[in-house]
Formats: structure tokens, C-alpha cells, sequence
């Protein structure tokens, strides 16, 4: 059909107005896609291991975040306590597995948790990364700095998601001790840190099977009472060392900004002599570039000390006691110390305010805060970035590179205790990705 | 639900369910655990917990709160009359035979304290000490003293007795005998000076408070910080919700801290100007722009009541008080306004 | 019918887009829940449910009804509504039936809450009396609506039934 040129044109004129909403419709489109929200519901989840450590991170899953839609254990009375802790929190029943492998095969689950003893991490981890899920890992990471050096390498190659339950890295006190003390250098130089752990009773614990012919062995647990008291035979456990010092190595390296270069221990068995194969004493000592030093002990004899982690500064000393509360004393003068103390903000007011109060005067409570520090919303903090990073890629804090420190810390440090004597740590294989 | 109005011209929301209430369905944080907390530094000083309150993202800022904490002792080794060299112990010591030379900070104080003496018409009295004196004996030996011993007291009584020159820094009291405790308005004192200090450190959002009855909020996000006015004692009953921002609050009670003798209760705020135990009111709290004020004026009003602080509010623009009487209604009146305050429903 | 001048029309035309953006965003948003917010969130499925219980000022009763009624069509209905309303107006295509639907929408979200006491409400930013956001928009669709801006710009220019004699010389 032949157009005249103004007729032309009026026709491209026309079809440019007529489409001039469809650039604004791409914009939006656009614009939607980089900043809005990311489609998808709570995680799918299931759980490797409800045992004691299993149970805790059950129970801290938020059900905005995550739904558990399996469990696996070898232990069905751990199933069953488990199943008592979703029910007191009014949460779907999970199905049970005694096989996590069946679980992976037949759940519709994005991700897994892993609890369970610390032999079996690196295979079972780097098993459900192969199989195309995400990974929550307890500490401390694995049996061996080649186990850990595997996890990292496998979440990498499936480009998975792979976090260790280091949950103080997320509990808000340590956060603001952190960057409210140790950025600011209210404290100083620090030289010395201390880390204890100090308990008295037996780490021995006592434990019915759930049925008279329960056999393990299949598993790697050639009686019932090797898997139950796993953490006292050296085949499956690293000790007082690593399911303790392992927490606060983490904070040590995290606070000193640095990780540790050798290592000095000693330790034995010396109360508990049961035949058990893990020391119930241990003491450790971690050198620092810069001259900084860390100490630590775990027994096993005495419980006055608790649990704290200690910075000696030259201007001040920061003590964080029992992931609860934290004390800033000063070194020039006999000032009482400040209290640090991190609350969730909840719904709530942010003070009372009500008349002085008799128990004011006598020191107790008062001031407002009616909440301790609750270590429990760590575990709850962690396994919410957990699947806000499968979701929409937001940053973890424990990734495998950061607690590849505190593993391979620990690790060394048993191998020293055993011989006693001081070890040199390597600096990291790999770089960081 | 109906609108409260009482005696404010305050801007009272209507109640009913609000949009907030129904979605406020807590989420969880941003994954980020700095978010959604409470960072609380504290220190004890005066007998109580002064603390101060940051959002969780400001921790950078908590150096500055530790400093600012510090005022607290400073103020304390000034004015406590549990420490003899305080400079008011040593002002009591003098009282009848000289004058002492005090520092900027007591001075202007004490005068403050004078200002406020007069326009509550003598229901806030520094000068009291004697009658608490005279009334220990109710809780030490459970007897009501006589009204001959009461009169006795009230002759060292009175604010006429301080006198204080700003020129020259010298204060003194004239009569022997007579004692002046800053216990009413020391805290709120040392709060102000708090969050003086902590606005010359550059902070701008946080929360001061001594023990829990003398609050300054500095800044105030949204709406302005939330604070809950609670009666103490067996039922913990929350009176009044309120919004601060850039306000000081100061409250003063007798729902703990009483004596029971013979079937009558005993409150241990004593009326300065009858110089028996003032009743009537269960809670009297005070916002105004200073914390000192603040405070003064709690322990005024639970004394002189709604009168007094309708008196006081009506020439004083800028005060807003919330007295509940001793009428088991657990309800507050409102009286005065203030800017920075809003007093939420229930 | 007076010319409208190019600076007019394009106004309108660009109001017309942004109102267009503002529903179809609103609506896309609801319809994407369950979602994550990018800072790392979880957010629920929408409901009107809220929204209707929480209705305020003299026509409350009948919104309170409909949210007590256990339907979800509702649910749907709003975000879908939204959705088509924005892609009608930005795209100008069937744009009278848009405006038309956002009114009736923009009508029913201002009566379900009449802003009557002038004071702010707690959680809501702003402080109205008679006149909101909501109404606001109401009478800015009109203005689009009377405006015809369907012969401005849009794809209801390809449609046949726009193209009259008369409408093509309508801005210069």
C-alpha cells in the first residue's frame, strides 16, 4: 500500500505515542527485579541429628524463615524427644528417617542441618552438597583439617550454601562487644586473652538404648555406649577442645583479627579414669603475630570459674561471662566496672519507668532490662541468615573460610596436648574466595 | 474504645484496632543481629543502676556512653550526703556557722532547687532532711512521732534558710540544724548531665536513665522513644504508655515503699509543708526539658496533687504530668502538654 | 472539544503512567508473597484481612463483615484488580475500564478508613482529616479519565474504536 510521506509519518508518530508506556512497563520490570522481593516461601529443611545439639537448633528454627519437614537419626528416641519439641512449639510433625540418605532421596527439601558426632561431618556434609543441598553445619566444622579443606571446596563446587554453627558470631552481645569495644580500642593493647570452660561432674552421660537389640554397628558405633558418650573416644570426637574451646577460639580470632601461629598444650586423664579416651583435662596455649597470646582451660574438676572469655588491654580489661553479660573495667582506676548488656528490642517499651525501688538500692536487678541476654536467639539468628542467604543471597557470618581458623586451632591443639608439646600452625592452604 | 481527653489537649489517637496492630506480626530482623536490639551500658553510682540506652547499630557509639557514665561518680562525690566530703556535707556541716565555697554545677543546682521550692509553693523542699529525721522513727521503732516533735522539725524546715550567691559561688545555711538533701533531685540531676555528655560526644539517639525513675531521652526515632510509666508493688500495672522525643521524665511513687501502723499506711514522701507523709496520690510523673526538673517536680505533685500541678503546668508551658490518685482507678490524670511527648492508649 | 497543548498532554499522560506504576507494583507485590525481602526478610503471604478488620470511621461495618467472611477470593481479587488496573493505565490499552477500576478501588480503600479525627494514628505517617492519599488519587484518575488521555498516548491507539477523524488532530 503506498503512503504518502505525511502520511508516513503521522503513522510513526502515532505508533511511538501508542507504545510510550511500554519503556516506563520495562522499567518497572526492571527495577522490580534487582530491588524487589525474591519469590519463595520459608526454606524447606530437614534435620541430620536430634540429639542434645540437634534439639536446641530444632527448637530456635523460626517457622517464618523455615519449615522442617524431616528428620534422620540412628537413635529413635532421639526422634521421639524431637518430635516432643515441635510439638510444645505447636509445629508440624516431621517425618522420621533412620537413614539421612533416604531422607535426601525422598523429602522435597532445599537444605539440610547437621548434628550429628564429629567424625561423620565432612562425609555427610559433603554428601548433601553433591546432592544439590544446602548445608548447616555444627562446629566443630570436621575430624580433620582435610575433612574441613573438603567441605570448603565441595559447597564451592556446587556453588552451595555452607555455614558452621558457630552461633556466638551472631549473638548480638558479642556484635556489639565487638564493634562498640575491641573496633574503638577502648581497651587498648591487648596482649593476653583468656578462655575458659570449667565444669565439675562427668562428661560420662548415662543412657538407656531404645530397644533391648538396638545395634549401631552398622553405623560405625560398635555398642550402644559408643554412640551415646561419642564425645569420649577418640575415633569419633576431638575432646574438651573442640566442642568447647572451638566457640571461643572463634571469638579470639575474631576479636584479635587474626589467627593463631603455634600452639602449646598439655592434658590427660586425671580425674575420670574410666577408660575413656578423651583427656578430662586439657590446657592450651595459642600464639599470635604482634606478640598476643591465648589461654586456655577446660576441666572437668571445678565449676567456680564457669565460662568466660577474657581481653586484658592495656587501657582495659572486656570480660564476656556465660554469652550473657559483659564487664568493662578500667585499669587506671579503682572505678567499678561498666556493665554491657544486649536485650532484644521485642515489642515492648524501651524502658519502665517507675519509682526507685528498695532492690535498686540494694544492687539487685532494676535499670530496666527485664531480659538477660538470651544465648538461645543466636542459634535462632544463625539458622535465620542461614536461609536468608539460600534465599536471596544475603552474607553469612560463619562461612567454612572463617571457621576454618577455630578447626584448625583446635585441632593442632589436641594433636599438642596429646604429645605435649608446642606445634607450629601453618597459615591456610588456599586463599580466601 | 473511646477517646481519652481528661484534662489534655494533647493529641490522644483515637483507640480501635490500628493497622499496626493487626500486622505488626514480628518478622524476625533483617538477618543482621545488630538490628532489633537493645545495647545497654550501666554503671552503679547514687545507690542505682544508671544505664544507657543505644539502638543495637550503634555500638560504635559506646565508648562515648562509657565517658559519659563517668558524671555520674563526679556528681555523686559532689552532692551525696553519705560522703562527707561531699560539698553538701560540707554545706550541712556549716549550716548556722558559715558559707562554703561550692562548684558551678552545685551552685547552679541549688539554685534551681530554690526557683522550683517557690513555684510549687514549698511542696518540693531540699531542705527536709529533718523531718525524715523525725519520721525514722516510724520505721525503726514503728511509732508516729508527736506533733510537738513534728513542729520541732518543721522549725528547721525551709528554703529560706539556703542562701546561695551565682556571683560569687558561696552558699550557706543559716540556720543550726538544718540540712539540705539533694536525694529527690540528684539523680535527675546527674541524668541531665549524662546526656550533656553524651551530646557533646556527638550522640544523638539514646536513652539515660537512673534507676528507673528519672529518664532523659535524647532524639527519638518515628514516633520518639517508648517508655512504659508502671506502678510498682504486688501488681505491676502499666499506667501510662508514652512517646518521648528529646524529653526528660521523672517519676515519683509510694505504692513500695511505705510503713503500716495500726491499720494506716505510712508513705515514706514526706509534705514538706505540713511535714507529715503525703497521700493521695499513688504515682505522679513529670516530662519537661530538663531531667532535674523532671524530678523535682515528681516528688512536688505526688505531694502538692492534681492542684498543684494544674497550677504549675497552667504557668509553666512545657510541663505535661501524669498523676493517678489513690483511687484504685489505676488511671492517670493528664495535665499540662509537652512537645515531645505523646501519651498512648492503653 | 479545546486542544489540549503538548506540555498538557504530556503531563497527563506521565500522571497517567505513575498511578499506573503505583498499582501494577502494588499489585505485583502482593501477588509475589511469600516472598524475601533482599536484606534477608521473610514475608508472609498477603491478606486483606488485616486491612478489613482494621477498617476505621462511619462505614467501618461492612468492611469488618467482609473480613470476617472466611473467603480468600478476596485475597485474589484485590492484588489481580490492582495488577490489570496498572497494566491499563501504563500501558494505556482499555484505559477508560482502568480508570474506572481504579476509582472504584481507590473509592473503596478511602471508605474503609475516612480519616475523621485529624490526629495522627499510631504506625500510620501523616496526619489527615477528610482528605487522604487515597482520595487524592481518586480525583488525580478522574482528571486522567475525563482527560481521555486513551487518544494521547497509549496502545488504545491501535485499537480501531479510538482512531476518529477528530481524535487524531486532537494535540498538535
Amino acid at each position: 500500500m503506498n503512503l504518502t510521506p505525511e502520511q508516513q509519518a503521522i503513522g510513526r508518530r502515532n505508533f511511538l505515542k501508542a507504545v510510550a508506556g511500554v519503556p516506563a512497563l520495562a522499567g518497572l520490570g526492571a527495577a522490580a527485579a534487582i530491588s524487589g522481593p525474591v519469590r519463595g516461601g520459608p526454606m524447606r529443611i530437614g534435620f541430620i541429628g536430634v540429639g542434645g545439639e540437634g534439639r536446641v537448633l530444632l527448637a530456635q528454627v523460626d517457622p517464618a524463615y523455615a519449615t522442617v519437614l524431616a528428620m534422620a537419626d540412628i537413635n529413635p528416641s532421639q526422634l521421639a524427644k524431637a518430635d516432643d519439641v515441635l510439638q510444645k512449639q505447636g509445629r508440624r510433625a516431621a517425618t522420621h528417617y533412620a537413614d539421612w540418605q533416604d531422607m535426601i532421596a525422598h523429602e522435597d527439601i532445599e537444605g539440610v542441618v547437621v548434628a550429628v558426632p564429629l567424625w561423620a561431618h565432612a562425609d555427610i556434609v559433603c554428601e548433601c552438597l553433591d546432592a544439590g543441598k544446602h548445608v548447616l553445619c555444627e562446629k566443630m566444622m570436621a575430624w580433620d583439617v582435610a575433612g574441613c579443606e573438603r567441605m570448603r571446596q565441595t559447597a564451592l563446587k556446587n556453588r552451595k550454601v555452607l555455614e558452621i554453627g558457630y552461633q556466638r558470631n551472631y549473638n548480638p552481645m558479642y556484635q556489639a562487644a565487638h564493634d562498640g569495644i575491641i573496633k574503638t580500642g577502648l581497651l587498648g593493647d591487648v596482649y593476653l586473652s583468656r578462655i575458659l570452660w570449667h565444669r565439675n561432674g562427668n562428661w560420662r552421660r548415662q543412657g538407656e538404648p531404645p530397644s533391648k537389640d538396638y545395634n549401631p554397628s552398622k553405623w560405625g558405633y560398635p555398642t550402644f555406649e559408643h554412640l551415646w558418650n561419642w564425645r569420649l573416644y577418640k575415633r569419633y570426637s576431638r575432646g574438651l577442645i573442640a566442642e568447647l574451646a572451638s566457640h571461643e577460639m572463634n571469638i579470639v580470632n575474631w576479636f584479635f583479627g587474626a589467627e593463631q601461629t603455634s600452639v602449646m598444650g598439655t592434658g590427660g586423664i586425671y580425674r575420670f579414669k574410666d577408660g575413656r579416651e578423651v583427656p578430662d583435662h586439657v590446657y592450651a596455649t595459642w600464639e599470635y603475630d604482634g606478640g598476643r597470646t591465648a589461654v586456655f582451660s577446660s576441666i572437668e574438676s571445678n565449676a567456680f570459674d564457669h565460662y568466660y572469655e577474657a581481653f586484658f588491654g592495656t587501657k582495659a580489661t572486656l570480660i564476656l561471662q556465660g554469652e550473657a553479660e559483659a564487664y568493662l573495667f578500667d585499669e587506671a582506676t579503682g572505678r567499678p566496672a561498666t556493665g554491657l548488656e544486649v536485650t532484644p528490642k521485642g515489642s515492648g517499651p524501651a524502658l519502665e519507668a517507675s519509682e526507685s525501688r528498695v532492690a535498686d538500692a540494694a544492687g539487685r536487678g532494676a535499670g530496666a532490662s527485664t531480659t538477660p541476654g538470651d544465648r538461645l536467639l543466636a542459634y535462632k539468628n544463625e539458622i535465620s541468615a542461614f536461609c536468608a542467604a539460600v534465599r536471596t543471597g544475603a552474607p553469612l557470618l560463619c562461612g567454612p573460610d572463617r571457621a576454618m581458623g577455630s578447626a584448625r586451632a583446635c585441632i593442632m591443639a589436641v594433636e599438642a596436648i596429646e604429645k605435649k608439646t608446642r606445634l607450629e600452625i601453618p597459615p591456610p592452604v588456599a586463599a580466601r574466595t | 474504645m473511646s477517646t481519652r481527653f481528661a484534662d489534655s489537649r494533647l493529641p490522644v489517637p483515637t483507640a480501635g484496632l490500628t493497622r499496626r496492630d493487626l500486622l505488626s506480626i514480628p518478622w524476625g530482623n533483617d538477618g543482621d543481629p545488630r538490628v532489633g536490639h537493645w545495647i545497654r551500658v550501666h554503671r552503679r553510682a547514687m545507690a542505682c543502676r544508671f544505664e544507657i540506652t543505644l539502638s543495637g547499630e550503634r555500638a560504635a557509639e559506646i565508648p562515648a556512653a562509657r565517658e559519659a557514665l563517668e558524671e555520674a561518680e563526679r556528681l555523686e562525690a559532689l552532692l551525696s550526703v553519705f560522703r562527707e566530703t561531699s560539698e553538701i556535707s560540707r554545706l550541712n556541716q556549716q549550716a548556722g556557722v558559715g558559707a562554703i565555697t561550692a562548684s558551678d554545677d552545685v551552685v547552679a543546682l541549688l539554685s534551681r532547687c530554690q526557683d522550683l521550692s517557690e513555684s510549687t509553693g514549698g511542696a518540693f523542699d531540699i531542705t527536709s532532711t529533718p523531718l525524715s529525721r523525725c519520721w525514722g522513727f516510724l520505721r525503726r521503732e514503728g511509732r508516729v512521732p508527736a506533733d510537738s516533735e513534728i513542729d520541732r522539725a518543721l522549725g528547721l524546715v525551709g528554703m529560706d534558710a539556703l542562701s546561695c550567691d551565682e556571683e560569687t559561688n558561696r552558699v550557706s545555711l543559716s540556720k543550726r540544724g538544718a540540712a539540705v538533701n539533694l536525694g529527690a533531685v540528684g539523680k535527675g540531676f546527674a541524668v541531665q548531665a549524662i546526656g550533656a555528655a553524651l551530646w557533646r560526644r556527638g550522640v544523638r539517639e539514646a536513652l539515660v536513665s537512673a534507676g528507673s525513675s528519672s529518664i532523659l531521652a535524647l532524639g527519638g526515632v518515628n514516633d520518639g522513644w517508648t517508655i512504659d510509666v508502671t506502678a510498682a508493688g504486688p501488681a505491676r500495672r502499666v499506667l501510662a504508655r508514652l512517646r518521648l522525643r528529646n524529653a526528660a521524665l521523672g517519676t515519683s511513687g509510694a505504692a513500695e515503699q511505705f510503713v503500716e501502723v495500726n491499720g494506716h499506711r505510712y508513705g515514706h514522701i514526706l509534705d514538706p509543708r505540713t511535714g507529715r507523709p503525703a497521700s493521695g496520690i499513688i504515682n505522679a510523673t513529670v516530662i519537661s526539658a530538663d531531667a532535674a526538673t523532671a524530678d523535682a517536680l515528681a516528688t512536688a505533685f505526688f505531694v502538692g496533687g492534681i492542684e498543684l500541678a494544674r497550677t504549675y503546668c497552667d504557668t509553666h508551658p512545657g510541663t505535661l504530668a501524669l498523676i493517678t490518685p489513690d483511687d484504685q482507678s489505676w488511671r492517670p490524670r493528664i495535665v499540662g502538654r509537652y512537645r515531645g511527648a505523646t501519651v498512648e492508649e492503653m | 472539544m479545546p486542544t489540549l497543548s503538548r506540555a498538557q498532554g504530556t503531563a497527563l499522560v506521565l500522571l497517567r503512567t505513575l498511578i499506573g506504576w503505583h498499582f501494577l507494583y502494588e499489585g505485583y507485590y502482593k501477588l509475589v508473597l511469600p516472598a524475601w525481602a533482599r536484606g534477608g526478610t521473610p514475608m508472609a503471604k498477603w491478606s486483606a484481612a488485616g486491612y478489613l478488620a482494621g477498617a476505621t470511621g462511619p462505614l467501618a461495618a461492612p468492611f469488618h463483615a467482609l473480613g470476617a467472611v472466611a473467603g480468600s477470593w478476596i485475597d485474589l481479587a484485590v492484588p489481580i484488580g490492582l495488577v490489570l488496573v496498572g497494566l491499563s493505565l501504563m500501558l494505556g490499552l482499555f484505559t477508560r475500564a482502568g480508570c474506572w477500576g481504579a476509582m472504584l478501588m481507590l473509592a473503596l480503600f478511602y471508605l474503609s478508613a475516612i480519616p475523621l479525627t485529624g490526629t495522627p494514628v499510631p504506625g500510620q505517617e501523616g496526619e489527615y482529616l477528610l482528605v487522604s492519599k487515597n482520595l487524592i488519587e481518586f480525583v488525580a484518575v478522574a482528571v486522567i479519565l475525563v482527560s481521555r488521555t486513551e487518544r494521547i498516548a497509549g496502545l488504545d491507539l491501535l485499537l480501531p474504536s479510538t482512531r476518529t477523524p477528530a481524535a487524531t488532530a486532537t494535540t498538535a
